[in-house]
């Protein structure tokens, strides 16, 4: 963890020692770059009057990349019909903007079409060129006029610029009218603007001490430092940039050489064009080239000195590097590629990170030439490791004397599989040494992988130096007990390796040690697929569910209730037995109807009753029983008056 | 003992004489009854209350036509004139069959 920290710690170094250092552009418009560039500028016939801002910025850009060779960005045909295209809009005067009008000509002036200077056009253009116009108007009109091949009224034209920046001093209208009066003639009329170079570079905002840029982006930086160059060209005053913030501004253009649209990256090669070659500034680019890494074996340095383009600085220049690493010396230009320059390290460095300071100088004194000195490149000097002294064995956990290691030489592996049980521990010892310094050493990675041979799981360890002595010697220690966690308390076999590997070491390697077989104690601890039981792949039927019937209740034995069953009928026969000892009187019954009628409906509602204890419901039971009950209730009342009234009659 | 023996002859002798006829054949009817009743209680101990619904609803409607056979006894009994004179003897029978059928419904409700 520590290690780990130092290093991050001391990565953070190198950065800040960079920012603060060297502000020399570390990059620079390379291959890639151009050909990425170059796509986005391509054009696409058929053209139409809404693409002339894209077909104007493209055609800059594409020219700045191919070196202003018309014929290579447009075919004949496609510049016929540009020019076409632009002269048609240029002489539909009523309904021509100055934009348009702007985009048009340029583009009439970068291809050289047959100039339209009709005097209608000229007048509408000069119209815009008065009092009350802003700043971005002036410029389009103006630089319209100058590309049709008219001249400017300086004097007049200087007295308005100069009302209409009083009126909008924002930075995009500073900076288009630095560059439009880069056009104007006589110092004089320059003079007003001279001093507002330094009231707009103030204005420019820092970033991290090492980038310079103006609120708003890529398009106004770019227009405000192309303003100021031509301006200051034109005026022939010296620029008001000192060489660090030319560098810093330089590094921001740098840093958005990934633009995406035709117009930024126009205007972005528009800039670095200018600081190629210009009376003030020429920053110099040093980079590395190819990998950081060095070593004995191939122990040169190569870096690229070279302007914003990527391109040779064109002169004769000497490259010094200064560093603990290669101390004072001078790099030697590679035949074939003036870019290049290469230094070979003839001393045994040690391994690690150096930084390179590196000094450009010509062999002619240039004061244009800057960011040329103490531009740092760093470099990493790479070192082979052996690994040696490596012992493996189990010993068990209360024992301190470590009696069967087995020595293994690399790439060997053990051929017997070693067997531990949760009472002993694993020890792997070993050291690793720089082969070309011979000193012992640590590595970043330093790694014992075990590889479940079934399950093919991995647990990592981390093996750790111990670097109290000055011989420093790797202990891998894995207490099974403690351990057992970590294995899930998987017992089995386990493939173990050494996995070692450095920013450094040119040899990292993966090396397999061989099998061991751990047992570990049962596991109290649920295993992961007990603990997550979703994560099971299998399924299985449910446990069916049995429907459980009301458990039958006791009955007494069969003969018990027929007993019974019987004994009930047993008073019935007691009673008609006394009855007929009593002689009951049926001779007093009357002879007629309702006699009949009223026990057959007695009889019947017994047997409604009957019916409704088998199979009626109370419902239809009482419907029946309302008819029924009914007419026994009249024959029943008939039939008893009957006999009421004999009764009377017979006393 | 013999006391006792001559007592119960001579109250069955002065029953069988001097008790109407009709009545006799009523208590004929509620000793039937009672029996009824008693068999079945006595299956109950034996045995136990199940089904409980079957032997309520049989227990009860045996007492329940014990008390309408003695209340129809009590109606017709010529003693008890001076009481229930206005209520006629058909009278009291048909009140004893429309009480058995309202009875029995119910039990038959009852029995399951």
């Amino acid at each position: 963890m520590t290690r780990k920290a130092a290093f991050f710690a001391f990565l953070l170094n190198c950065c800040v020692y960079f920012a603060h250092s060297s502000l020399t552009p570390n990059t620079f418009l390379e291959d890639e770059d151009r050909l990425r560039l170059l796509s986005l500028f391509q054009l696409n016939p058929p053209f139409a009057a809404s693409d002339v801002v894209k077909i104007h910025y493209s055609l800059i850009g594409s020219l700045i990349l191919k070196n202003n060779d018309l014929n290579s960005v447009l075919p004949s045909k496609d510049k016929a019909d540009l020019c076409t295209l632009c002269d048609g809009i240029l002489t539909n005067v009523e309904q021509l903007n100055v934009e348009n009008a702007y985009f048009a000509s340029s583009i009439v002036k970068l291809i050289g079409c047959k100039t339209p200077n009709s005097p209608k056009l000229i007048s509408v253009l000069n119209a815009y060129l008065k009092e009350g116009s802003t700043v971005a108007e002036l410029h389009r009109a103006a630089n319209s006029l100058l590309n049709i091949g008219q001249s400017l009224d300086s004097p007049k034209l200087s007295k308005i610029l100069q009302t209409a920046l009083k009126n909008d001093e924002s930075l995009l209208s500073t900076g288009l009218a630095f560059q439009l009066a880069s056009n104007l003639k006589g110092a004089e009329n320059l003079q007003p603007f001279v001093e507002k170079i330094s009231d707009v570079v103030v204005q420019a905002d820092e970033i991290d001490g090492r980038l310079l840029q103006f609120e708003g982006g890529l398009g106004i930086t770019a227009n405000i430092i192309l303003g100021i160059y031509s301006f200051a060209t034109a005026a022939n005053k010296p620029i008001g940039l000192t060489n660090d913030q030319s560098i810093k501004f330089t590094n921001y253009f740098l840093s958005r050489k990934t633009v995406q649209t035709p117009k930024s990256a126009a205007e972005l090669l528009q800039v670095l064009k200018l600081l190629v070659d210009n009376k003030y500034h020429i920053p110099v680019c040093v980079s590395r080239y190819q990998s950081p890494a060095i070593s004995h074996s191939n122990p040169v340095i190569s870096v690229r000195v070279a302007n914003v383009m990527g391109k040779s600085l064109g002169r004769d220049l000497k490259v010094t590097a200064n560093s603990e690493l290669t101390g004072k010396k001078n790099f030697q230009s590679v035949q074939g590629d003036s870019t290049l320059f290469a230094l070979k390290i003839d001393n045994k460095a040690r391994r690690g990170a150096y930084n390179i300071s590196i000094d450009v100088t010509p062999s002619k004194a240039d004061p244009r030439l800057i960011g040329n000195t103490n531009a740092v490149v760093k470099v990493i000097m790479m070192t082979e490791i052996s690994i040696e002294n490596v012992e493996i064995g189990v010993v068990d956990s209360d024992q301190v004397t470590s009696s069967k290691l087995t020595e293994l030489k690399y790439p060997s592996s053990i051929t017997q599989v070693l067997e531990a049980d949760y009472q002993q521990k694993l020890i792997l010892k070993f050291v690793l040494r720089d082969k070309i310094a011979g000193d012992t050493m640590t590595a970043h990675q330093a790694f014992v992988l075990f590889v479940n041979e079934e399950s093919k799981q991995e647990i990592v360890f981390v093996a750790e130096p111990d670097t109290s002595k000055p011989e420093i010697v790797y202990k891998f220690d894995l207490n099974l007990n403690t351990r057992s966690k970590d294995f899930s308390h998987i017992s089995g076999r386990y493939q173990i390796s050494l996995i070692i590997g450095d920013f450094v070491v040119s040899n990292p390697f993966v090396w397999k040690l061989g099998s061991v077989k751990l047992t570990f104690p049962a596991s109290r601890e649920a295993t992961q697929a007990e603990k997550a039981p979703w994560m099971k792949t299998h399924y299985s039927m449910k446990p069916e569910i049995k429907h459980m019937f009301r458990q039958q209740e006791k009955r007494p034995p069969a003969i018990v209730s027929d007993t019974f069953s019987v004994l009930v009928c047993v008073p019935f026969l007691i009673l008609l037995g006394l009855w007929a000892k009593l002689g009951i009187n049926l001779k007093n019954i009357p002879i007629c109807l309702s006699v009949v009628i009223f026990h057959v409906g007695l009889g019947s509602i017994f047997a409604l009753f009957a019916c409704f204890w088998l199979k009626l419901n109370m419902f239809t039971t009482i419907k029946y029983l309302l008819g029924l009950g009914l007419i026994t209730f009249l024959s029943g009342h008939s039939l008893l008056s009957r006999l009421a009234s004999k009764r009377a009659e017979q006393k | 003992m013999a006391k006792v023996l001559k007592v119960l002859s001579k109250f069955y002798d002065e029953y069988k004489n001097s008790t109407a006829k009709r009545l006799k054949i009523i208590d004929a009817y509620l000793l039937y009854v009672l029996l009824t009743g008693i068999i079945e209680f006595v299956y109950c101990c034996l045995v136990g209350t199940f089904p409980f619904n079957s032997f309520l609803s049989g227990f009860i409607s045996t007492v329940a036509c014990f008390v309408l056979g003695v209340c129809l006894r009590l109606q017709v009994n010529p003693q008890n004139k001076s009481e229930f004179g206005a209520v006629s003897n058909e009278r009291a029978f048909a009140d004893f069959i429309f009480a058995h059928i309202i009875l029995h419904l119910v039990v038959i409700n009852f029995i399951g």
